[in-house]
């Protein structure tokens, strides 16, 4: 597996910032991987999306240091529009960040800027929706669409640039359950059936954990964290300190095995509802009822 | 409110550019004419178009609306037209003080009803072609043939698709200060604008964040560069060049007929 | 005690045929804390929206605060219920902190010391006292957030009904907002915060009502609610992690599990009680 991002002692201050919105990050991300971004409001993680993607500095200036290179490009130095063609971008407004007014015209948008072929853009249109399994959606008017149906029109508007690296900033903070659940699935789909590297920031850290390869944890504009799930969650206490938090299960665990006085070790550690069930019944059988 | 709907018609089958023609063919009779017959007239040919589009139910409520703009037009018209054999007047000649103001005459009859007629002729089409042509086909033929920049055609259509939008979040604002106690009554039009605050500032503030927001959405998926192609690349059919061939004679015959004093009506007396 | 909230048999039907509301019945006492949970179009905002006469029904009764609906104006019914919407930005228009908070007591005719003292209530309610003179565009969305909620409170209403306090929001400034419902539920306001947000319902809410298409599926207290755990995935709303884990093994668990301090007491109660050697 080769690198696809490489982000080298990255430090910013926005024009107005009174302190640098992001302090030395460093950090590399293999073709392939499904990184999730996690930390409290103002951690600097939007602004680490937006140093990957050349917003900064192409769109909001400021004081940038560092390198960021994505898929051998060298973000601060590109031309700007052409950036989606490596690495694409999803908010977290479903509503606001297509100009459509039906799905096939939001897809064959982006390609359309470009200057693509008609007959390249159609085939582009099919396989994104093809990638999302929305091709059923294709005529819809984007407004009669759920939030979580909308927001994956908007991985596919972002997929018909061929991108390598899909971005996604909280996409699903503003849907409800069964939209989550949809756009995760869309995204842990792409990662694992075409290689899509996968960026994506959230608070919801039981899914990040479920999903993701590594985790990253943000606080104050520093990488204070960096590893695999299981490792991130057992420095529970750097977690919560920053104003994060680990999945209920392993809270539950933590907890459980300090008042018991045992050490949990990282093999042990529950990250969702199964592993725990495991390891209750495991601490039952020990002790053997009746 | 006027969509594209899609339906199995001729005109939904022609090109953009052909109905944009249309638009202008109708414009021009309508500004040739001024006799209310022949306005008359090409407002029903209108609608006979939206018939044949299988939009004509939509057509006549959209005109239905122009209605009441149309009678003030008519209104106005009368009242700053006082030329002419007086038929009436508004105020009875047997009232003291304001007795015989307000003439209605002849002429501002005629003037009346041709004003008002030719602005439902000019504005007839609207409907018609909004509910015939996908708003994209629309953009691709103003910038790719008539080479209007594409901005400016772009914003056409993303007004059109954000209008329902943002009607949402005005109503949502709306419910908010209602839910505290923020009401509009009385007729004051004092009062009446500063009722406005509540509802338009939040409005303002949202749309220009949420615009700079799309902006950048845009950018970022190449918005801009210089040359641009379309999913869909509509080419003139046989059926639109027989369809222009027929506006060319259309206006030739107009004129001529203009010229020789069919369908204009002495409004200024002479 | 008379119910501040009556509703009977309440339908619904949007003007584009939308059946939204079907037959549904709730009561709710001076003092509850509520959460109104369902999936998007379960009904759930559609219902809240009747208690202050935003939404007019389609046939049945809607009493609040001893008041018919039927008869009253969302600006009378102000006084009564006050609605936090999701979006401060919806509500936020005016260049300072304490005007934004004095719009409804103005708007309801109080005097200019009457408005001045629920300023500072409300805005120390809110813990936003320092902040008054503050242009609200300059606060954080959280800080706006209770903003908002503050500009309702100042209207002095017996019912607050909070539109989706934690969606959106950064999960430390959600547990925030959530602690100040709570406070001022213990000050007397009766709640009803609509949310789908499962965790925050398991941790703050004393009686959950769950919407299904329309009509009310479950309601009881959260424990009661929370055990039903195929009735809830029905309608594809997901207990929080430790309740299903306590499901799971609910031979050991009888009770409904809502914190994992809970859960932790359990379990060291159980293992203990079994004990073969002590730990």
């Amino acid at each position: 597996m080769s690198e696809i991002v490489n982000v080298e002692n990255l430090t910013f201050q926005y024009k107005r910032g009174l302190q640098p919105a992001l302090k030395g990050i460093s950090f590399s991300v293999n073709e392939g991987e499904f990184i999730g971004v996690t930390g409290p409001a103002g951690a600097g993680k939007t602004t680490l999306l937006s140093c990957l993607n050349g917003i900064i500095p192409h769109y909001y200036s400021g004081n940038l240091h560092g390198n960021v290179i994505v898929d051998g490009i060298t973000i601060a130095q590109s031309d700007f529009r052409h950036l989606a063609n490596h690495i694409g971008t999803v908010f977290e407004d479903p509503d606001f960040q297509m100009v459509s007014i039906s799905v096939e015209e939001e897809v064959a948008f982006g390609p359309e800027n470009l200057g693509i072929p008609s007959e390249e853009i159609e085939a582009r249109i099919q396989t994104s929706l093809e990638k999302t399994r929305i091709s059923h959606l294709r005529d819809r008017a984007i407004s009669t669409l759920s939030g979580g149906q909308k927001q994956r029109v908007a991985i596919s508007a972002v997929l018909s640039m061929l991108p390598k690296v899909l971005l996604l900033d909280d996409p699903t903070s503003e849907l409800d359950p069964i939209g989550t659940h949809e756009v995760f699935s869309a995204i842990k789909e792409l990662n694992t059936q075409i290689g899509m590297t996968i960026i994506i920031v959230s608070q919801d850290i039981e899914r990040l954990v479920e999903n993701a390869d590594r985790i990253f944890l943000l606080s104050g504009g520093e990488l204070v964290l960096s590893g695999t799930p299981r490792q991130v969650c057992m420095q529970n206490e750097i977690l919560e300190r920053v104003g994060g938090r680990t999945p209920q299960v392993a809270e539950f665990a933590i907890s459980l095995f300090s008042s018991l006085g045992r050490s949990l070790t990282e093999k042990q550690l529950p990250l969702n509802v199964a592993d725990a069930s495991i390891l209750i019944q495991e601490l039952f059988d020990e002790v053997e009822v009746g | 409110m006027l969509e594209y709907i899609s339906r199995n018609s001729l005109i939904h089958s022609l090109h953009p550019l052909t109905k944009l023609a249309w638009a202008l063919v109708v414009m021009i009779l309508s500004l040739v004419f001024n006799s209310p017959w022949y306005l008359a007239a090409i407002i029903i040919s209108v609608v006979l178009v939206g018939f044949i589009a299988k939009v004509g139910r939509e057509t006549l409520v959209y005109l239905s609306a122009l209605i009441v703009v149309a009678a003030f037009v008519f209104i106005f018209q009368i009242l700053f037209r006082p030329e002419g054999i007086v038929l009436f007047t508004i105020f009875p000649i047997s009232w003291p003080v304001v007795g015989g103001w307000l003439p209605v005459t002849d002429v501002g009859l005629s003037y009346g009803f041709a004003m008002s007629l030719r602005m439902i002729a000019l504005v007839s089409v609207l409907p018609v072609i909004l509910t015939t042509t996908q708003p994209r086909d629309i953009v691709m033929a103003l910038v790719d043939t008539l080479h209007v920049p594409y901005d400016y055609a772009f914003m056409f259509t993303t007004a059109l698709r954000f209008m329902p939008v943002i009607l949402s979040e005005v109503n949502t604002i709306s419910q908010a200060q209602r839910s505290r106690a923020y009401a509009v009554e009385g007729w004051n039009p004092i009062r009446k604008l500063q009722a406005l605050g509540p509802i338009a500032l939040p409005i303002v503030f949202i749309a220009i964040e949420k615009a700079d927001r799309l902006g950048l959405c845009m950018e970022l998926r190449g918005y801009g560069s210089k040359y641009r192609t379309y999913l869909r690349m509509l080419k003139l059919g046989n059926l639109d060049w027989v369809v222009f061939l027929l506006f060319i004679i259309v206006i030739i015959l107009s004129i001529l007929a203009a010229i020789n004093g069919y369908g204009r009506i002495q409004l200024v007396g002479m | 005690m008379e119910p501040i909230i009556h509703v009977k048999d309440l339908n619904h039907v949007y003007p584009n045929g939308t059946h939204a509301l079907r037959g549904v019945s709730l009561t709710v006492y001076p003092g509850e804390f509520v959460a109104i949970i369902g999936q998007n179009g379960s009904g759930k905002t559609t219902f809240v929206k009747h208690l202050n006469g935003l939404l007019r029904a389609t046939s049945g009764e809607v009493w609040v605060d001893g008041l018919n609906i039927n008869e009253h104006t969302v600006s009378e019914m102000a006084r009564h219920v006050g609605y936090c919407f999701q979006n401060p930005d919806h509500q936020i228009f005016c260049d300072s902190v304490e005007k934004e908070v004095a719009y409804g007591p103005k708007n309801l005719g109080l005097s200019d010391t009457q408005i001045e003292g629920r300023i500072q209530e409300s805005l120390k309610a809110v813990g936003l006292r320092d902040l008054r003179k503050v242009h609200p565009r300059d606060l954080s969305k959280g800080q706006r957030q209770r903003v908002a909620v503050a500009s309702v409170l100042s209207m002095h209403p017996a019912v607050l009904n909070i539109d989706e306090p934690t969606t959106g929001q950064d999960y430390q400034d959600g547990i925030d907002m959530l602690n100040l419902i709570d406070r001022l539920n213990q000050a007397g306001h009766t709640i009803l915060f609509i949310t789908h947000d499962m965790p925050m319902v398991a941790r703050y809410a004393r009686r959950v009502v769950v919407f299904r298409e329309g009509e009310i599926l479950l309601d009881g207290s959260t424990r009661e609610v929370f055990r039903e755990i195929e009735k809830l995935r029905s309608t594809f709303l997901i207990p929080p992690q430790i309740t299903m884990l306590a499901y799971q093994h609910r031979d050991f668990y009888p009770e409904t599990i809502l914190s994992t301090a809970e859960m932790v007491d359990q379990t060291l109660m159980h293992l203990n009680r079994h004990l073969r050697k002590p730990w």
